[in-house]
Order: C-alpha cells, then sequence, then structure tokens
C-alpha cells in the first residue's frame, strides 16, 4: 500500500501519511507533558490553582483536542471515502465477477466471456467494478496496491471499484481467514495498457482448437483432469481453476515453501502438499510419460 | 480492649472462628472474597502463560518466510487458542479477580454480597478454562479464529469438535464472567460503608461498577449467538446459514455486539487501576474526580455503539459506515479526559519513580499510541485498506497490552504488599519493565509497517520476495525479549515472598480503606465497619487501622456467629439493614462440576448423560437457594444488638432483591439479542422464508398467556398483602399461583409440541422454537421456585416476620410474563400484519 498503484490507494496513502504526521505529533507531545509533570515537582500548589490547570488541561487536552483532531479527520476523512466510491471521470466500467473458491480464485468478465484463475487481466486507467460472490466461507478480495478490501460473504453480492494508474503485475490476497488454505490464497493483478488489453481480449475471444501435435496431450488431460478443470473447448469441469490461459500465468507466490518461479510440472507435483483439507488432486496417477505432454501442451495455452 | 493484648487476641479469634477459611479438603468450599479473587489471579496468570507460550509459537513460525514449524492446522489452532485464552481466559478473569479482591475492601465492606457466586463463578472458569485447553493437547482445539466467524465454523466447513470446545467451553466460562458482573453491581450498590455516598466511592469501584454493567448487558449477546451457533452445529436448526434462511452476518454483529464493549470491559478497570494508584505516588487526590466518573459512564454507554467497526469491509450501506466511524472517534474525547486528568494530577503533585509508576509510564505511551492508531482504523476507507492485516494486529496489541496489562502490572506491583505482606525489589522490577518495554514495542510498532506492506492475519507463512521477511524477524526477536521481561518479573514476584523487605502498615501511604486491614488481610477484612466522611479516609485518619482492629466501629458483634456486613442506601449509604452472609459451603463446587459434566457430555454428544447431568446442577442450584433467608444454616434467631438495623431477611428490601434485578437485565439482554436475531433474519437474511400459513396456534398461546398473566395479578395481590403484614393462608395462595403456572406451562408446552415447526428446515421456525424453549423454560422455573415458596411457608421461613423473599421471585414472574408477550407480539401479531406479496 506504501507504493499506490491506482487512485482509490492513493487517496488512502495520503490520508496515511497525514494521520501519522498529526498522531506521532500528538504521542509526542503528550508523553513529552507526562514526563514533564513527572520531574516537575511544583511547590506547594493551592487548592485553587490547582482547579485552574485541571481545568485548563482538561477541556484544552480531553475535549478540544480530541474533538478538532475529530472534526478535521472526518471533514477530509469522509469526502476521501466519497471519492475512492465514485470515480469522477467515470468511464464505461468494465465488470469482472469474482468467485471466492476453497482456496483460489476465479474472475469472469462477461465482455467477451472470460475467465481466468488466479490471475486477473486489466486494462490501464479505466474503472472496474468486481461483483464478488461465495458459495463457501467468507473471504475477502484485496489488492493492496490498488485499494480496500471487500468481504466475500456467501449469500450476498458485494461490489468494489477499483482502477489502476500504472501497468504491471500486482499482488492480490485473501485478507478474511478461511481455513488451512488461507495464506496460499494469493492472485495475480495483471494491467495492461488499453492496445495490449484489446489484444489480450481478442485472443482469448478467439474459438478453442487443439494442434495436433497436442492432440494426444489433450485427450491425456480430459480424461485424468478434465473432471475439475476447464481449459476452453476440451474440457469443462467446475471443481478447481480454469487453465484456458495457464501458460500466461506466473505461479510464482502461490506455491507453498516455494522461493522461486517454477515450473508447471513441478507445481503439479507439488501442490498437492498445501492443498490439503480441499480435495487432494491425483495428480500421481498420472503416467510420466503422458504428464509430460500435458505439461507441454499446458505452456503453450495463453 | 485498647490496652489489653490477650482481649483484642481473642475478639480476633472470635471473628476468625466465623469467617475463617478451612483447611485440607474443606478448601473447596471456601466462598471467601479475598480467596476467591487470589485464586482466580492465579489461575488466570497460568491461562497467561499458556497463551503467551502460543504467542511464542506464532512468532517462532513467522520470524523467517516459508518457515515450516507449524503446519496450518496447528498454526489455525495455535491463533485461535492464543486469542481465546488471552481474552477469556486471561484478561477478563484476572480483572474480575481484582474486583472480588479488592471492592469490598474498598468500600468496607467484609465480603462480596452474594459469597457462594463467587465461589460458583470460580469454579466455572476453572473448569471451563481446562477444557478448553485440553482441546489443545489433543490437537483439536478450535482453528477458525477466537471470533469463530461462520460457516468457516459451522458444521460443515470445520466438522470435528473444535468449534464445539470453543462454543461450550467459553459459554460456560462466561457464567463466571456474568456472574461476577452481577455481584459485583449488588456490592457496590448496596453493602457501602456508613458514610459512603456515591460521590465518595473510590474511582476504582466506580470503574468497576461500569465494567460490571457492561458484563451484565455486554455478555449475552455472546453467549446467545454462541448457543445459536452450536444448535447449528448439533441439531441442524439454521441460524446462519444462508440457504435455509440464516445469514452469516447475524453472527458477526451478535459477535461484535459482545466483542467491542469488551475492549472496554477491560480498559476500564485498568483505568481504574491507574486512577487509584497515580494520586498515591503524586500524594494529591485526583484532579477532576466528577470529571472521570462522567467519563467512565460516557464511554460505557458510547462503547456499545461501536460494534460496526469490526465489520467496515463486509458490505454495509454508506450512512451506517459514517455514523459509526464518527461514534467510533467519539469515544476517544472521554478517554482523553482521563489522559489530562491524570497529566493534571502529576502536574501539581510531586511524583516518585515507584516500580506501579513505571508501568504507569509505559501504559501512558503505548496505550496513547494505540489509540491514536485506533482513531485512524475509524475512518472508514484507511480501515478498507488495513482491515484484518498485521496493522490492526498492532492496533490492538497496543491497546490491550498497553491498555490492560502495562495497568495490569502497576497494579500488581502496588497491591503486591497486600498479598504478601512483603515489598518488592525495585532494581529486578525495573529489569522486567524496561525489557517487556522494549521488546513490545520492537514487535508491535514494527507490526504497523508490516501491515501497510500488505501482510494479512492470521496467515502461516509467507514469500520470501514480498519484503515482509525483515519487519517479521524483527517483531519476532521482539517478542523473545518481551518474554524475558515478563519472565524477570515473575521471578521478581516469586523471590518477593520469600526476600520482600516486611511492609509497614499502608506502605504507600494510600488514602483508600483497603489499606485499612492487616497485610495479608483476614477473611473478615475488619473486624469493625469505620464510617467514612471523605473521599480519602486514610488521609483523612490514618489511625484508622488501629482503631478498626481495636473494634472502635460498627458491627463489633460476633458472637451470634453470623457473617454480617452492612446493607446500605444505593445512593447516601445511609445503613438501613445488616446483610447476613452465607458461610463456606459445597454446593458451588458440586454445581460447577456437575454443569462441567453437562459441558463435556453436550462435546461428548451424550446428550441422556447431559439431560442428567443438567438436573443435577439445577437440583444442586435449588438446593443451594433453599439455605437462604431464615433457614437455619442461614439466619435462624433475629438477635442483633439495640438500635443496629435489623436483618436483611427480615425486610423487604434485601440484596437478593438487587440481585434478582440485576440478573434479569443481564437476561433481558440474552433475549433482546434473540428479538434482534429474529427482526434482523426477517429484513436481512437472502433467503428468509415465511411460511403460508402460521406455525403456531395463536388462539391456544393466548389462553396460555392470559393463565399466566392471571397468575402474576394473582402474586401482585399476595405480595400486597404481604407488605401489609396480612400473611394468612400465604401458603395456599403460593400453591395455587404455582398451580396456575403450571396450567399455562402445559398449555404452552402442549401449543410447542401440536405446533407445525420444521425447525431444522427454516430459519423462521428454528427462532421460533428458541423462543417457546426459552419461554418453556422461564415459566418452568417460576412455577418451581413458587412452590418452594409455599413449602418454606411450611417450614416458617418465609412468612411476615421472613417476608424477604417472594418479593424476589415476583420479580421472575413479572420478567417472565413480560417476555411472553413481546414473543408473542413478534411471533403471532408481527406475522399477522405482515403482507405476504
Amino acid at each position: 500500500m506504501l507504493e499506490p498503484a491506482g487512485p482509490a490507494a492513493d487517496i488512502i496513502t495520503w490520508l496515511w501519511w497525514g494521520m501519522f504526521a498529526f498522531f506521532t505529533l500528538v504521542l509526542l507531545v503528550v508523553s513529552g507533558l507526562w514526563l514533564y509533570a513527572m520531574q516537575r515537582h511544583p511547590q506547594d500548589v493551592s487548592p485553587r490553582d490547582a482547579a485552574i490547570t485541571t481545568k485548563r488541561w482538561i477541556i484544552g487536552g480531553g475535549i478540544a483536542l480530541p474533538l478538532v483532531s475529530i472534526i478535521i479527520l472526518l471533514g477530509v476523512g469522509i469526502p476521501a471515502g466519497q471519492q475512492i466510491l465514485t470515480l469522477p471521470d467515470e468511464r464505461a466500467a468494465l465488470r469482472v465477477d469474482v468467485h471466492a473458491h476453497r482456496w483460489w480464485w476465479s474472475f469472469h468478465q462477461p465482455d467477451g466471456d472470460i475467465t481466468t484463475a488466479n490471475q486477473l487481466t486489466i486494462p490501464v486507467d479505466t474503472p472496474i467494478e468486481f461483483y464478488v460472490h461465495s458459495d463457501n466461507v467468507i473471504h475477502s478480495f484485496w489488492v493492496p496496491k490498488l485499494g480496500g478490501k471487500i468481504d466475500v460473504v456467501p449469500g450476498r453480492v458485494n461490489t468494489i471499484r477499483l482502477r489502476a494508474s500504472q501497468t504491471g503485475l500486482f499482488r492480490g490476497q485473501c485478507a478474511e481467514f478461511c481455513g488451512t488454505g488461507h495464506a496460499h490464497m494469493v492472485f495475480q493483478v495483471k494491467v495492461l495498457s488499453q492496445n495490449d488489453f484489446a489484444l489480450w481480449q481478442e485472443r482469448q475471444r478467439q474459438p478453442a482448437s487443439v494442434p495436433s501435435k497436442h492432440q494426444k496431450a489433450a485427450e491425456a488431460f480430459t480424461e485424468h483432469c478434465g473432471q475439475c478443470h476447464t481449459i476452453k473447448g476440451v474440457s469443462q469441469g467446475n471443481k478447481a481453476p480454469d487453465l484456458s490461459n495457464i501458460g500466461a500465468r506466473r505461479l510464482m507466490n502461490v506455491g507453498a515453501r516455494l522461493k522461486q518461479d517454477i515450473s508447471i510440472e513441478q507445481w503439479m507435483k507439488t501442490h498437492p502438499t498445501w492443498l490439503r483439507g480441499g480435495q487432494t488432486p491425483h495428480h500421481k496417477t498420472i503416467a510420466p510419460n503422458r504428464m509430460a505432454d500435458i505439461v507441454t501442451w499446458l505452456e503453450t495455452l495463453d | 480492649m485498647d490496652n489489653d493484648p490477650q482481649a483484642a487476641s481473642d475478639f480476633h479469634h472470635q471473628f476468625d472462628k466465623v469467617w475463617g477459611n478451612p483447611r485440607g479438603w474443606r478448601a473447596f468450599t471456601i466462598v471467601n472474597h479475598t480467596t476467591i479473587g487470589l485464586r482466580f489471579l492465579i489461575t488466570g496468570g497460568v491461562f497467561f502463560l499458556i497463551g503467551g507460550l502460543l504467542a511464542m509459537l506464532i512468532r517462532t513460525q513467522l520470524a523467517l518466510p516459508g518457515h515450516d514449524l507449524l503446519t496450518p492446522e496447528i498454526y489455525n489452532q495455535v491463533f485461535t487458542m492464543h486469542g481465546t485464552i488471552m481474552m477469556f481466559l486471561f484478561a477478563v478473569p484476572v480483572m474480575e479477580g481484582f474486583a472480588i479482591y479488592l471492592i469490598p475492601k474498598m468500600i468496607g465492606a467484609r465480603d462480596l454480597v452474594f459469597p457462594r457466586l463467587s465461589a460458583f463463578g470460580y469454579w466455572c472458569y476453572l473448569f471451563g478454562g481446562i477444557i478448553l485447553t485440553s482441546s489443545l493437547i489433543m490437537e483439536i482445539a478450535p482453528a477458525s479464529g477466537w471470533f469463530m466467524y461462520t460457516p468457516l465454523s459451522s458444521a460443515v466447513y470445520a466438522p470435528g469438535p473444535g468449534s464445539d470446545f470453543w462454543l461450550l467451553g467459553i459459554t460456560f466460562v462466561e457464567i463466571s464472567a456474568v456472574s461476577a458482573g452481577v455481584e459485583l453491581v449488588v456490592s457496590i450498590m448496596r453493602t457501602r460503608t456508613k458514610g459512603m455516598s456515591l460521590q465518595r466511592m473510590p474511582l476504582f469501584a466506580w470503574y468497576i461498577l461500569a465494567m460490571a454493567l457492561m458484563i451484565v448487558f455486554g455478555f449475552p449477546p455472546l453467549i446467545l449467538g454462541s448457543i445459536l451457533l452450536e444448535l447449528e452445529r448439533a441439531a441442524g436448526m439454521p441460524f446462519f446459514d444462508v440457504a435455509r434462511g440464516g445469514d452469516p452476518i447475524l453472527w458477526q454483529h451478535l459477535f461484535w455486539l459482545f466483542g467491542h464493549p469488551e475492549v472496554y470491559i477491560l480498559f476500564l478497570p485498568a483505568a481504574g487501576m491507574v486512577s487509584t494508584i497515580l494520586p498515591v505516588f503524586a500524594q494529591r487526590p485526583i484532579a477532576g474526580y466528577r470529571w472521570v466518573v462522567l467519563s467512565i459512564i460516557t464511554t460505557g454507554f458510547i462503547s456499545f455503539g461501536l460494534w460496526v467497526h469490526h465489520m467496515f469491509t463486509v458490505g454495509i450501506p454508506q450512512l451506517a459506515q459514517a455514523f459509526f466511524s464518527a461514534a467510533s472517534m467519539m469515544v476517544a474525547i472521554p478517554t482523553a479526559i482521563q489522559v489530562f486528568v491524570w497529566l493534571a494530577t502529576l502536574w501539581n503533585g510531586r511524583p516518585v519513580y515507584a516500580p506501579p509508576m513505571l508501568w504507569i509510564l509505559g501504559f501512558l505511551i503505548i496505550f496513547v499510541a494505540g489509540g491514536l492508531t485506533g482513531v485512524m482504523l475509524a475512518l472508514v476507507p484507511f480501515d478498507w485498506q488495513v482491515h484484518d492485516t498485521h496493522f490492526v494486529v498492532a492496533h490492538f496489541h497496543y491497546v490491550l497490552m498497553g491498555g490492560m496489562f502495562f495497568p495490569l502490572m502497576a497494579g500488581i506491583y502496588y497491591w503486591l504488599p497486600h498479598f504478601s505482606g512483603r515489598m518488592p525489589n525495585r532494581q529486578l522490577a525495573r529489569w522486567g519493565f524496561w525489557l517487556v518495554f522494549i521488546g513490545f514495542n520492537l514487535t508491535f510498532l514494527v507490526m504497523h509497517f508490516t501491515g501497510l506492506l500488505g501482510m494479512p492475519r492470521r496467515i502461516y507463512t509467507y514469500d520470501a520476495n514480498l519484503g515482509w521477511d525483515i519487519p517479521n524477524m524483527i517483531s519476532s526477536v521482539g517478542s523473545f525479549i518481551m518474554a524475558t521481561g515478563i519472565a524477570t518479573c515473575l521471578l521478581d514476584i516469586a523471590l518477593h515472598f520469600r526476600f520482600g523487605e516486611k511492609a509497614k502498615a499502608n506502605p504507600w501511604n494510600a488514602d483508600t480503606l483497603e489499606w485499612c486491614t492487616s497485610l495479608p488481610p483476614s477473611a473478615y477484612n475488619f473486624a469493625t465497619l469505620p464510617e467514612v466522611t471523605s473521599r480519602h479516609p486514610l488521609w483523612e485518619n490514618p489511625d484508622l487501622q488501629r482503631t478498626i482492629e481495636q473494634g472502635h466501629h460498627d458491627l463489633a458483634t460476633i458472637d451470634h456467629g453470623r457473617r454480617e456486613t452492612w446493607g446500605s442506601d444505593p445512593l447516601t449509604a445511609k445503613t438501613r439493614e445488616i446483610i447476613h452472609l452465607p458461610g463456606n459451603s459445597w454446593l458451588p463446587f458440586f454445581a460447577a462440576l456437575t454443569t462441567a459434566a453437562l459441558c463435556m457430555s453436550l462435546l461428548t454428544k451424550h446428550y441422556m448423560v447431559a439431560i442428567v447431568a443438567a438436573l443435577c446442577s439445577v437440583a444442586l442450584l435449588l438446593r443451594w437457594s433453599w439455605e437462604n433467608g431464615a433457614h437455619p444454616q442461614a439466619a435462624p434467631n433475629q438477635r442483633r444488638v439495640e438500635n443496629d438495623p435489623p436483618l436483611h431477611s427480615r425486610t423487604h428490601d434485601g440484596p437478593g432483591l438487587w440481585g434478582m434485578a440485576v440478573t434479569l437485565l443481564t437476561n433481558g439482554s440474552l433475549y433482546l439479542s434473540l428479538l434482534f436475531g429474529w427482526l434482523y433474519l426477517w429484513t436481512v437474511a437472502p433467503n428468509w422464508q415465511l411460511p403460508t400459513k402460521p406455525p403456531v396456534d395463536g388462539l391456544a398461546l393466548l389462553l396460555s398467556g392470559v393463565c399466566l398473566s392471571v397468575a402474576l395479578w394473582w402474586f401482585k395481590v399476595v405480595i400486597k398483602r404481604l407488605r401489609n403484614k396480612v400473611t394468612a393462608h400465604l401458603q395456599p395462595h403460593l400453591w395455587g399461583i404455582s398451580g396456575l403456572g403450571f396450567i399455562h406451562l402445559a398449555t404452552l408446552i402442549v401449543t410447542w409440541q401440536t405446533a407445525a415447526l420444521k425447525p431444522q428446515v427454516t430459519s423462521h421456525d428454528a427462532v421460533i422454537t428458541v423462543m417457546l424453549v426459552y419461554q418453556v423454560l422461564h415459566s418452568g422455573l417460576a412455577v418451581i421456585i413458587t412452590a418452594l415458596q409455599a413449602l418454606r411457608v411450611g417450614k416458617g421461613y418465609v412468612g411476615h416476620k421472613a417476608p424477604y423473599e417472594p418479593v424476589v421471585v415476583e420479580r421472575w414472574w413479572v420478567y417472565t410474563a413480560a417476555v411472553f408477550w413481546i414473543s408473542y407480539a413478534a411471533i403471532i401479531v408481527l406475522p399477522m400484519m405482515w403482507v405476504v406479496p
């Protein structure tokens, strides 16, 4: 959040630095006064004088100080909040339906009927409206560098509007405790320039087809993986992430205890260790040569 | 007696015979507040160490990225139990322990007003705590967070017994919080010594009064929530399940309706310690007593209007967010007033740096910092960003450690001579303080930053390339420094019991009455009860301890063998009656033991055993109520010194009446929470289903209600006659009322059983079922206790000379009838007015 990449996060960062400066001052002054009062050791103070200083302290420090601070804070904060909610230069917002699963994300863009899992691709400088859904426990959708978070509550659809002002890759993570996989419920936001985004959309809209050299891999995939995973034009499983564009995804940050980028193959071998508690995938039953075929094919999908 | 040591010793020997604590097995029967208070403190200390150990595990796990000391399953249990233990088994009970120990001594009473209840509360706390902690050893501890958000804690997503341990264990422990709350309110209002009018009451008593009232109103929403969630888990009755018409957000409302006041329940007594200790070391009365009292009351009220600020990200309407944001900031004002009152007191005084003052300095810095980050969090857009990150973890540790733990340490050091009769060692105390202070800031100051970097809470591990490693490492190192500091303090306290210098009378030159007892105190606190004429009795009259011991004040007679203390007017503290207190008893211990058996059998789903255990507890509690008033165990004769006021059991106005009133406030808070749930689900739940035909027969229910109301009216007539000393046919009247109540109860049960309710299918029916069961329990108890009253008339324990109890029972009838008609309106009248589209 300290390096914001969107107007909402920008505003919040400014609020933070303002409050930080002012409150640090308050803390230092109050602590300083306290230390001074401990040292002061005045000679006998008459009850009348004592009453006067007491009244001053209470009215000045106890009432005026917090009241004025609160008024300023709300005076700045409430409009700032409004600004975050309704973006002034509103262009046609892009809609993204976010589905929170245990423990992964899927993003569906009705414009073009594009579904991605654990990776969200959006255009820069465009207000995006997120509609968040859960059919399991409560999660929270959060991309720190773009702005605040919104809880994903079963039974209702919450919305949040975010906008990125820079292209690049940003990290998103579930912020509401959702069970054993909570720490790994991470996703990546890929912000593209408007042009690149249009190209990306175009590519995703292409009818899916499997090149002949990967035909065998696709068959193996349908057999072993198709019940759970979707790949456009190949399988329609809905229990696990959509893999239609897996090759374009970076698995970094997703893997448990993995410190750098990993290949799809390594990923398939290791991720059951952190999916415990969920339905453990049966990747081990795949014969090694078929596995290699599948991996080679998956790497080409983007 | 002044100059005759033999006579003085005999005098105290006589008191000891009546008040003294037994040894050996009979120590389980002790009801004395000093002993019970110390037991609370020591038990709380043990739970603190367990909770602290869990914290060390958390910090060790997070010290390095990708660390695999703990699996996520274990880590989730560890952080859930860390929060749960610290809040429910350490912070609340320890503060209650202090209050139980100190309040009677500060207000010049010999014991709390319901001593058996103190003991019962302690045993519930101990057994509940053991049950809850045992789950950790078996590795089946709750793992859904201390906030137990459903559906994560539901039977679907948490199928093991973990959540049941939490829901049942915490509810069990909560009995102790609520009973202490009731008892402290009544004790403070009704047993202050002669002359201690409200405006002369020590500030600590004001703080505890506020805390106790907040417990009375604040805990029931959680108790209700826990009961409903347990019913959903164990009996399949939906309250929070969206598909069947519930709403998981209802749980969050109920939880935070408790959870936010809880913060002030912990902070107020701690601030009370500061307001007590600081003037003593400044050797000046507190500046602005009235301001402080006003702040306490304001804090208490505001704290019930803040709970939604824990839920800014769940999708609450904008306007509501702005309201709760402003309200949350407003609470800064009463807090700031207190801070500046303390500052003004120091400013005009000549304070010294004794160990307690060091901890108070630490408290000030840390708590003010925590308060300021709290104001930041109250700002909605900022909260959207940092909610559920480590920033919040840092914030509430600043508030809770700063606002509760640091003053607690100050309090422990300050009252240490009271517990042991010895003084603490300055050198070690200093080391302990600085290690804790530095370690704490290292751990949690840095954690704000970790949160701002985007690290969410409750994750068991994180990746290395995010810039989170260094701050996490610093936090972990800091936490170990803090642990060393706490160990140093413990060592200091342990050593002082052996090597500490003997304390002289009133070692800190304090102004409040608790320093008039001997050190350590006798079981009866004061041989005679002094009259006070100012807020600072000991500064006014430094000789007070001697004159109390030599029997120069009130209630000096003991040869009647009764444990007595003053019953006084709640405002002016004019003495109204002599309250005679029950002595040691096995009943609280066994009642708590059977309740523990109930809890265990529900946990293991042995429902037949549960029914037996529940019946045993009720029987024991009724037996307990039997040994009251004019019963031979309580006060068979009413011999007293001439001109002394009457014994409370011979009046219409005893502590029991107050006890009943405060208990009904708690009970009412529980019922209102249920009513809130009903209306909330009706208006908000996405899939709320109204049946086409009302499931409960309104006419039969009306008939049942009429019987109840007539019985109540009859009871009121009997009470009126009793007040006019007309007791003819008292027994048949009571039997009649009980009988009519029974007809009402039978009609009610038949109506319920014949109703077309499907409590496992819709929330609608589930809530109605709970309302009906609630009514059956209340009506049933009304019938039983009225029948017991009739029996007591026969035994001569109740009559025109002992008219005290029927007045208390009448309150229960009034409440039962009121609840009945409200429920009637909610489940019969309201749906009739509701136009089904």
